[in-house]
């Protein structure tokens, strides 16, 4: 083999293990650092949703909005309560304003119903899905810019089901 | 005659005074595939097993123990692999078939990875993401390899990419416009494809790729003709029928080139799917139907007929 395609092999190994592992950490970070905002599931028969291992999650806060003068992307603004359950008070294409006690959710529009935030189904191991019936919040972990990362569901007593 | 086949021999046996030493001897030469074809049929087999096992079973030991392991253990395993892998291509003495099995092998780990991470941090809406970066991280990988089965994978990741773009991404976009881009994608590869293995004689491109390149466009411009029909958006279609002309006609005149069936009763069947449901669309009753079905019996037929003719021609040709 040449030299030079030997030296290409090792630098597409090196660029993909640099990127793959920044994505890791990125997500870890996220997930030490992050706020969590619990978010109150669609009442859409979860039941029904179980399809083998995973469960497809919808959020109960857009469901109450007109989405038609909503722009593609931008942010959805929520406070929370004690427990951490969020409610929303508006949507915004920037990240500012936000007040106090104010958190960040990167959304994008997916038709002219539904919005969503990057996590719309929930994957488990085979044959587990009893154990998510019980689901009412979706948690997320929410940074400063928005971004957000699915870590778990919860039960009614925001509980996180193990 | 360069192309000796089974039959010809036993046509000829039956009607000379060839001997049966003589006939087991052209056999050999022309027919009987030698024990090195053998040899390198075996390890190309036993090599892809290999490497498909490998990747399946990893794939499927990480499924099983997907509760029981920490997501750094799945992640490093994984990651491990892909390293041994790549190395065994660096390191080892091997020929160049078995490394660039490997190498194919790596890039599904690659993709393995990818898929591992969407499933343990629930990226699961970010396909079209996922999709891209896999395909990013094996480019230089295939550019270098030469291996048209990697050149495949490539291909066809390229084509998902481009389609869950167009799905999660640039939602405007008319639905019937996926067909025009899918079209310009792959003729440009099928093209190339064709253009590089007759330009440069180093650079063998085997014929399956290239067929199946082809396939994949007959198969794009019959569905998008035929789902554009029915679905009136007429700018794009016509757009789409000036592309598929060019293309067909450019198919024609390099299959009567080269004296390819294959091209020319792709570019036929293309044609008369895309006829009847013009047809079907025209009137929608039980009469169009019969006359759809007496269409497609004809045309079949006489299509056939005629690519026997040809093929027979081209056959006292060589």
């Amino acid at each position: 083999m040449k030299k030079y395609k030997r030296l290409i092999i090792i630098l597409n190994l090196a660029l993909f293990l640099l990127y793959f592992n920044y994505l890791i950490f990125q997500k870890e970070d996220l997930l030490d650092s992050g706020q969590l905002v619990l978010l109150k599931l669609a009442p859409v028969d979860p039941r029904s949703l179980m399809q083998g291992d995973y469960m497809s999650l919808r959020y109960d806060i857009p469901a109450k909005f007109d989405f038609a003068k909503l722009s593609e992307r931008g942010y959805c603004v929520v406070r929370l309560d004690e427990y951490g359950v969020a409610a929303l008070i508006r949507f915004q294409e920037d990240i500012t304003p936000l007040g106090s006690g104010e958190y960040l959710i990167k959304y994008a529009l997916v038709d002219k119903w539904n919005l969503k935030f990057g996590a719309e189904s929930f994957f488990f191991q085979e044959g587990q899905s009893q154990k998510y019936e019980v689901a009412e919040y979706g948690g997320l972990k929410v940074d400063d810019n928005g971004n957000s990362l699915l870590s778990g569901l919860y039960d009614k007593y925001k509980k996180k089901i193990n | 005659m360069k192309n000796i086949q089974r039959e010809d021999i036993h046509l000829i046996s039956q009607h000379s005074n060839l001997t049966q030493e003589d006939i087991e001897k052209s056999l050999e030469s022309n027919v009987y595939n030698s024990k090195e074809a053998w040899l390198s049929f075996f390890r190309l087999l036993l090599g892809s097993l290999a490497v498909g096992l490998t990747v399946s079973g990893i794939i499927f030991f990480l499924a099983y123990n997907w509760a029981g392991l920490h997501k750094f253990v799945k992640l490093g395993l994984t990651e491990g692999l892909l390293i041994a892998v790549t190395g065994l291509v660096l390191l080892a003495k091997i020929d160049t078939n078995t490394r660039n099995l490997i190498l194919t092998g790596a890039s599904f780990l690659i993709g393995a990875l990818f898929a591992l991470f969407g499933q343990i941090y629930q990226t699961g809406a970010d396909s079209y993401n996922l999709f891209l970066a896999w395909t990013i991280f094996i480019t230089l990988w295939v550019a270098i390899s030469d291996f048209a089965p990697l050149w495949l994978l490539y291909i066809i990741l390229v084509n998902t990419t481009l389609l869950l773009y167009i799905q999660q991404i640039a939602k405007n976009l008319p639905d019937s416009l996926i067909f025009d881009l899918l079209l310009i994608l792959n003729s440009i590869f099928l093209i190339s494809g064709i253009l590089i293995s007759r330009k440069n004689k180093a650079i063998t491109i085997p014929t399956w790729f290239l067929n199946t390149l082809a396939l994949a466009c007959a198969a794009i411009s019959t569905l998008g003709i035929s789902i554009g029909i029915l679905d009136h958006h007429n700018l794009i279609l016509l757009i789409l029928i000036s592309l598929v002309a060019i293309l067909f006609a450019l198919g024609i005149w390099y299959a009567l080139k080269i004296n390819s069936i294959f091209y020319l009763s792709l570019i036929a069947f293309s044609l008369i799917i895309i006829a009847s449901s013009l047809l079907a669309n025209i009137l929608d009753n039980e009469i169009m139907f019969l006359l759809v079905g007496v269409f497609i019996a004809s045309s079949i037929t006489l299509t056939v007929r005629f690519l026997l003719i040809l093929q027979k021609k081209w056959a006292h040709e060589n």
